[in-house]
């Protein structure tokens, strides 16, 4: 048991550092993809076999690649120039530890959470698939909005402007600036 | 399985499902009927649509409310969120009508305008969830087509500044939030309020759910840009584009207020004594801090700024301040808060639409930029006199008595301290709403008279603005009436 959360905490944690640490910028999405599969690792080490293998199959099979495919199509590795770090990176470590710090000092001190290891349902994919389509259908029915919203957003900041696909400038620039 | 009533479901859900309808037929219309037109024409179309689309929507509301709750709270629908459901509809019509000004760099009105609804749908959502998970889901909807819009003027680089500031501290502050949210679960066993609010009271003190109140009021301090998460608020104010910002100053603000109150005074309220200090609860000290820092910064802040855009923003975070005043009186200060949001948003939308008309036609939103303004549009002036008084709060207009109200609620709940301090502030804002008023009037004047005349949808909604605020200051009881016979409904 704790061996196993052991790797997967190194894999999880060294994945996700490596990703913000690592200088280019593909070496990154590979890392996160590594994290990534590290979480899959836990959700099924808990035995939240659905949740694991959606996270397998889609940030791992999915994300992923997308990402990825989306550095070599904008040739995004040129900007690995920038300093990583924006300020001091000690206060930012600090203040994390410190974080960290709190968030244990309430765990551990929790009442709610101390000593009742509550029997974890083993949620079956059947489940789950008649919770989405019942109680919690409405909440589907949001993520599908927000998802067409996001859609929607990515096709309008990602395509060249108006005036550059018409190549006639109808719509000129005015200069909203102060 | 349980079986589920599903037309129940679209009964309750009608405005929402409507107003999303009409987003997806804007698109449509955009694409098949505007092709090839001229970006005015396309503005006028598709804008129309959207604007036919609210005032449905508004008034399939008003007059034929439904009533009830679906699956314990994912969607609620009493009196009072169809009162803020009609209110944030509106909002986002006069949202949409300011957009017809030609200030609006709309190089694809289609997705613009369907973005707007979306955002509104997202808030309705958000309205008339009891359900922490939906809560959730529903802030991210209307957050992630904020972003959006945010950054649509592609041609404009603060445009994109503040898309990402907006984003990127969103996104933060939204990962906190649910962490929070998850640490409430784990102490309550609950999403539902009703039952969290039972489980944190058998919780008693615990120290996991105080870190969850922190990092609750983290995600809403930020919707509601709330010192000291109000970082993105100027540029994002001054950068976005107008009917953007004057969304993400209003519907937004309407929305986020309502829940974070519901939220912190059905699931926290029954929550006993701060560890150690006996009196009062945690979360009336933490949101007693960030009320009084969003008081002092905002309202000092604003003084010195050239950009009336900025000062705006400087004000919102001011009169966030106030509003959390709202929260702390409690159950007492929820009519109050309801009425002060609604108006605010009401008399921030105007300010913003003043701006846009200005902005059009001098390419910049200075002080100095107002100057002549009067003499050029002096009904419009005389509107933004309305929407700046009301702003600071002069009576007979609606802001004097969103203050009043809330301030009473605030002595009755004990906060004096508070207070005096929002009295003291408020004296203050008066000095920069004053300001820009000083240079419409009486500013020395350049050359405005060749200024282009304003589209007529907007001066319709700036006068349909003005006109609300004045009536709602005039007669408060309009709509304070039915708050107050909502929340007894309710059962607040």
């Amino acid at each position: 048991m704790s061996v196993t959360l052991c790797i997967l905490a190194i894999l999880i944690l060294g994945g996700a550092g490596a990703a913000m640490a690592l200088p280019r910028l593909i070496h990154c999405a590979l890392a996160l993809a590594l994290s990534m599969a590290g979480l899959a690792g836990l959700y099924l080490q808990m035995n939240a076999q659905f949740v694991g293998f959606a996270q397998a199959l889609v940030y791992i099979g999915a994300v992923a690649i997308l990402i990825v495919f989306a550095i070599l199509l904008t040739g995004g590795e040129g900007t690995a120039e920038v300093g990583r770090f924006y300020g001091s990176w000690r206060m930012g470590v600090g203040i994390a530890l410190g974080v960290l710090g709190v968030l244990g000092l309430a765990v551990l001190s929790s009442r709610a959470l101390a000593g009742q290891a509550v029997p974890v349902p083993e949620a079956q994919v059947r489940e789950i698939g008649d919770l989405l389509m019942t109680d919690y259908v409405l909440a589907l029915e949001v993520i599908g909005l927000l998802l067409t919203a996001a859609l929607l957003g990515a096709v309008i900041l990602a395509m060249p402007s108006a005036s550059a696909r018409t190549g006639s400038a109808t719509h000129p620039a005015k200069d909203q600036d102060a | 399985m349980s079986s589920i009533d599903y037309l129940r479901l679209l009964q309750l859900a009608a405005p929402e499902t409507f107003l999303t309808l009409t987003g997806l037929m804007v698109l449509a219309v955009d694409l098949i009927v505007g092709r090839g037109s001229a970006p005015g024409t396309r503005i006028i179309l598709s804008g129309s649509v959207a604007a036919t689309g609210c005032l449905l929507a508004a008034g399939g509301l008003f007059l034929l409310p439904v009533y009830g709750t679906f699956a314990a709270g994912m969607l609620v629908a009493d009196p009072l969120t169809v009162l803020i459901k009609v209110s944030l509809v509106i909002l986002t019509l006069f949202t949409v009508l300011l957009a017809f000004s030609d200030a609006a760099p709309l190089a694809d009105p289609g997705e613009y305008f369907a973005l707007l609804l979306f955002a509104c749908v997202g808030m309705m959502f958000l309205t008339s969830a009891e359900d922490l998970l939906m809560v959730f889901l529903a802030l991210e909807f209307t957050s992630l087509s904020l972003y959006i819009l945010a950054a649509f003027n592609k041609q404009s680089p603060h445009s994109t500044e503040a898309g990402i500031k907006y984003f990127l501290f969103g996104s933060i502050s939204a990962a906190f939030m649910l962490f929070g949210l998850s640490l409430v679960y784990g102490v309550t066993g609950s999403v539902q309020l009703p039952e969290v609010a039972a489980g944190l009271a058998r919780a008693g003190n615990d120290p996991l759910a105080l870190v969850a109140l922190v990092m609750i009021a983290m995600g809403f301090g930020f919707k509601v840009a709330a010192v000291p998460f109000h970082l993105w608020a100027p540029d994002v104010y001054q950068g976005a584009p107008i009917p953007s910002a004057a969304l993400i100053a209003s519907g937004s603000k309407v929305a986020s207020f309502f829940v974070f109150a519901k939220v912190v005074v059905i699931g926290f309220g029954g929550a006993p004594a701060a560890v150690g200090s006996g009196a009062a609860p945690v979360w009336v000290i933490l949101l007693g801090i960030m009320a009084a820092v969003s008081m002092i910064l905002g309202n000092l802040a604003a003084l010195v700024q050239v950009s009336v855009r900025r000062l705006l923003a400087f004000s919102a975070i001011a009169h966030a301040g106030y509003m959390l005043l709202g929260i702390l009186a409690g159950t007492e200060g929820f009519g109050p808060l309801v009425y002060y949001v609604i108006t605010y948003g009401l008399a921030t939308v105007g300010a913003f639409g003043v701006v846009s008309i200005v902005q059009a036609r001098t390419g910049s939103d200075r002080l100095c930029d107002f100057a002549g303004f009067h003499r050029r549009f002096p009904v419009l002036a005389f509107c933004m006199l309305i929407f700046m008084l009301s702003l600071a709060g002069i009576p007979p207009l609606a802001g004097f008595f969103g203050k009043f109200y809330v301030f009473a609620a605030a002595v009755k709940a004990g906060s004096l301290a508070l207070f005096i301090l929002a009295l003291a502030t408020s004296t203050v804002s008066l000095f920069y709403y004053l300001q820009v008023l000083k240079q419409i009037y009486v500013g020395e004047t350049a050359d405005a008279s060749h200024w282009e005349p304003v589209p007529i949808t907007v001066s319709v909604a700036l006068l349909a603005m003005a006109f609300g605020v004045t009536l709602l200051g005039c007669f408060p009881d309009l709509l304070l009436n039915r708050i107050t016979i909502a929340l007894r409904i309710t059962g607040f």
